[in-house]
């Protein structure tokens, strides 16, 4: 069941500028909608496309196939039926188009899946993302092989562990009793052109692996990422349990919100945009806090981590625009993430404190009068280039618009929703090749979620998500201050006197510590302190081998003086920050809770929140 | 034609629109886009394009023009004699670069992309140039920066005025 509706009408419009002609007197745009049924196809299967226009007296269309793969049983009838091809070689979307007869420019598109030779692994009933299991627990996986002309199944192994067998439909992996580690099971099926395989990842945990949980590692991305957290997640079309990727290396990232995925990592998936209720498609533009962008449009996904799922759940997909430019309001003088090596990842989780990555800023009930400009989302339509405009954040924001903005995929799932729990080991001595980890979802809803009593608990700022933080040298209190796990350092203005690298301006080549600090709410006033160390990044990064440093931090260079961060009048200003980025996740617990959901047990503060 | 399963398939050249209101036009030689090293009746401008209030604080040899959106506050500060020498934002979206910073955006964006290249890693932005200093913290749905130009601070005026 869906945890969220999601508007299935998709079309496209020519909208009200002067530069185009819509072909109706009254200037009421034509708007076409396209469904199919079924969306996931074998080879030689069937879907029926029926479209609908309105504003028009002349409802006829014209069909057309992208890419040209499968045959349409009339051009120009409606409904029409879609044949996929009786053989193909692997997964292929296909996008199936249908145009006005009354305006050439109005069109609107939905997405079929032709599933080629594989192999679909499930573990109770559910399509199996990469999971975890803890030293002596097992695994029951099944596989079904679609499109390999055969019901028989291979299994093998790689990595730590052992397979209760080599085939049959179902199978049992026993992790090991000793040695954490991670393992690969691959079932094949077929032979010749029709092989088709399944992989299924494991993390092996000593302790703490769970349906509730997912693997975390850094140093294991597809380049050098010091401090770069990882996990991996499976990416399915909207009601589908076939036309699925696997997805690694994903940024986890308490500081943003939302799936971010690069379209070159889930070319097999036939995702389905979401449009906006006059039919265009979304395209959304988010930036970071080092210049950095994203481009891309907005899709319905079902998202699987660990035995968790975010059922329709919008995501964005990165991908560069075909036939016009990026507005330049988006890249704004940054860099274009747009690939694995820009991005140094396959994707971004946000699953911090906030359900949406705009709120209500970008939500047409949210009391402004135009949404925000430069664009963060944008309509952009075949002929009349990108505007911005609002996108709706749904029921939770009042408004009865269907959901729109990208979402946390942690409050669409139907339980373990209030928010997230990272732990992860110190690398010893403070500095290793790698460190592993856990994201556990849900606070308060599992034995193994509770929030500790004895925690600091620091409700933050609604929307901005802060806290205070002072005692750092003998300065004002900070007051923008955030726990973010995307940040790969601890990055505060230098009141310690630290040597900042001669090399590397980003980062202090200096030792320093334990320092201790005091974080406090500006929301209720309870605080809790926080103890932190600085190692001299020269050093670090002279060990190439290393990518996880428990000691990683840089200036804020805003705070460069306390007299900096004063307002005007003497007043202390929301100005400088203190940015305790991933090394503060190390060798403790930190807990996200999110806004606007709600925590029960005997320790339940107010979303939205952080303890550790 | 090629068509990105993933992009919009577009068969005619697009004329990208700007989004806010028209920019006033009060002189021959109006700068579409100003603020930093621009004169006073460039921050006009950019308090039309952002459609925003402007409240001005006068101090010693310069004065803040702070203007309010529903997201977010830009400040911006011009000395006496009516030149732009920094600015500062806070709120829920970065700024358009290109309006605040004008003839500075191009060394702007060198500097954003040598830090990038510097190597992967979240972190502040940071360019520190003789002519040109830019921070830059935050997280998604919260921002905050400074730009200024250290060659035209006024008389007396530290670079932490600008805030």
């Amino acid at each position: 069941m869906r945890s969220f509706s999601i508007f299935v009408i998709v079309g496209s419009l020519v909208f009200l500028s002067a530069c185009s002609n819509n072909g109706t007197p009254s200037g009421v745009p034509i708007t076409v909608s396209v469904s199919a049924t079924p969306t996931t196809l074998n080879p030689g299967q069937t879907s029926t496309l029926t479209a609908s226009v309105t504003n028009t007296s002349n409802t006829g269309v014209t069909w057309s196939i992208s890419p040209n793969v499968g045959t349409l049983s009339s051009t120009t009838s409606n409904p029409t039926t879609y044949t996929a091809p009786a053989t193909i070689s692997a997964t292929t979307p296909i996008t199936i188009t249908a145009t006005s007869a009354a305006s050439s420019s109005s069109s609107s598109s939905a997405r079929v899946a032709v599933l080629g030779p594989t192999v679909s692994l499930s573990i109770s009933g559910t399509p199996a993302a990469p999971q975890t299991v803890n030293l002596g627990g097992t695994l029951d996986i099944t596989a079904t092989p679609l499109n390999t002309g055969s019901t028989a199944v291979a299994w093998s192994l790689s990595g730590v562990g052992s397979l209760s067998g080599s085939s049959g439909s179902s199978i049992t992996y026993s992790a090991p009793i000793a040695g954490p580690g991670t393992a690969t099971i691959t079932a094949t099926s077929g032979s010749g052109t029709t092989i088709g395989t399944g992989k299924l990842e494991v993390t092996v945990l000593a302790s703490g692996a769970g349906a509730n949980v997912a693997g975390l590692t850094v140093g294991t991305g597809p380049v050098p990422y010091a401090n770069g957290v990882l996990t991996s997640v499976l990416v399915c079309a909207g009601g589908s349990t076939t036309n699925c990727q696997t997805v690694d290396s994903v940024l986890v990232d308490t500081g943003s919100y939302g799936l971010r995925v690069l379209g070159s990592q889930i070319a097999e998936l036939a995702l389905n945009p979401v449009n906006y209720t006059d039919g265009s498609q979304i395209n959304e533009c988010v930036q970071f806090l080092d210049g950095s962008f994203l481009w891309g449009g907005v899709y319905a996904a079902d998202v699987y981590i660990g035995s968790e799922v975010a059922s329709g759940v919008p995501v964005q997909v990165i991908a560069n625009p075909t036939g016009f430019s990026i507005p330049t309001t988006c890249s704004n003088g940054g860099t274009n993430e747009d690939t694995q090596a820009t991005l140094a990842a396959n994707g971004i989780i946000g699953v911090g404190a906030e359900p949406f990555d705009c709120g209500t800023a970008c939500d047409p009930t949210g009391g402004n009068s135009s949404p925000p400009a430069p664009a963060y989302y944008a309509s952009c339509t075949s002929s009349g280039g990108c505007q911005p405009v609002f996108a709706s954040c749904g029921s939770e924001c009042n408004d009865s618009l269907p959901l729109q903005q990208v979402t946390n995929p942690v409050v669409a799932f139907s339980t373990d929703n209030q928010g997230t729990a990272i732990s992860m080991t110190a690398p010893a001595g403070g500095a290793a090749p790698t460190a592993t980890g856990t994201l556990t979802f849900g606070i308060g809803s599992q034995s193994n979620n509770a929030l500790p009593s004895n925690d600091t608990i620091l409700e933050l700022t609604a929307g901005f998500d802060e806290f205070q933080t002072s005692g750092l040298g003998t300065a004002p209190p900070l007051l923008a201050s955030f726990i973010d796990s995307g940040s790969n350092g601890l990055f505060f203005p230098n009141w310690l006197s630290l040597t900042i690298c001669s090399d590397n301006t980003d980062f202090y080549c200096s030792t320093a510590g334990p320092v201790t600090v005091l974080n406090t709410s500006e929301v209720n006033g309870t605080s809790g302190s926080a103890t932190f160390s600085v190692a001299d990044a020269d050093t670090l990064f002279s060990n190439t081998s290393n990518e996880a440093f428990t000691n990683l931090a840089g200036p804020e260079q805003a705070g460069s003086t306390p007299a900096a961060c004063a307002n005007n009048n003497g007043t202390l200003s929301g100005d400088c920050t203190f940015d305790f980025g991933f090394p503060f996740f190390y060798g403790q617990t930190i807990f996200t809770g999110i806004d606007g959901q709600v925590v029960s047990g005997p320790v339940a503060p107010t979303t939205p929140f952080v303890a550790y | 034609m090629q068509t990105s399963m993933w992009g919009i398939t577009q068969s005619v050249a697009v004329r990208l629109k700007w989004p806010g209101a028209i920019l006033l036009t009060l002189a021959l030689s109006m700068p579409a886009f100003a603020a930093l090293g621009g004169d006073e009746a460039s921050v006009e401008a950019d308090r039309a394009q952002m459609n925003a209030t402007v409240e001005v604080t006068k101090a010693d040899n310069y004065s803040v023009h702070e203007m309010k959106t529903s997201t977010g506050v830009i400040r911006e500060y011009v000395s006496s004699d009516g030149r732009v020498f920094g600015v500062a934002w806070s709120g829920q979206f970065i700024p358009d670069m290109r309006q605040l910073l004008g003839t500075y955006f191009q060394q702007y964006s060198a500097g954003v992309k040598a830090q990038h290249d510097a190597g992967p890693g979240r972190r502040p932005l940071s360019i520190q140039q003789p002519n040109l200093v830019v921070v830059n913290t935050g997280h998604m749905r919260s921002f905050r920066g400074r730009a200024y130009d250290p060659g035209l601070l006024p008389q007396g005026v530290a670079a932490t005025a600008v805030r």
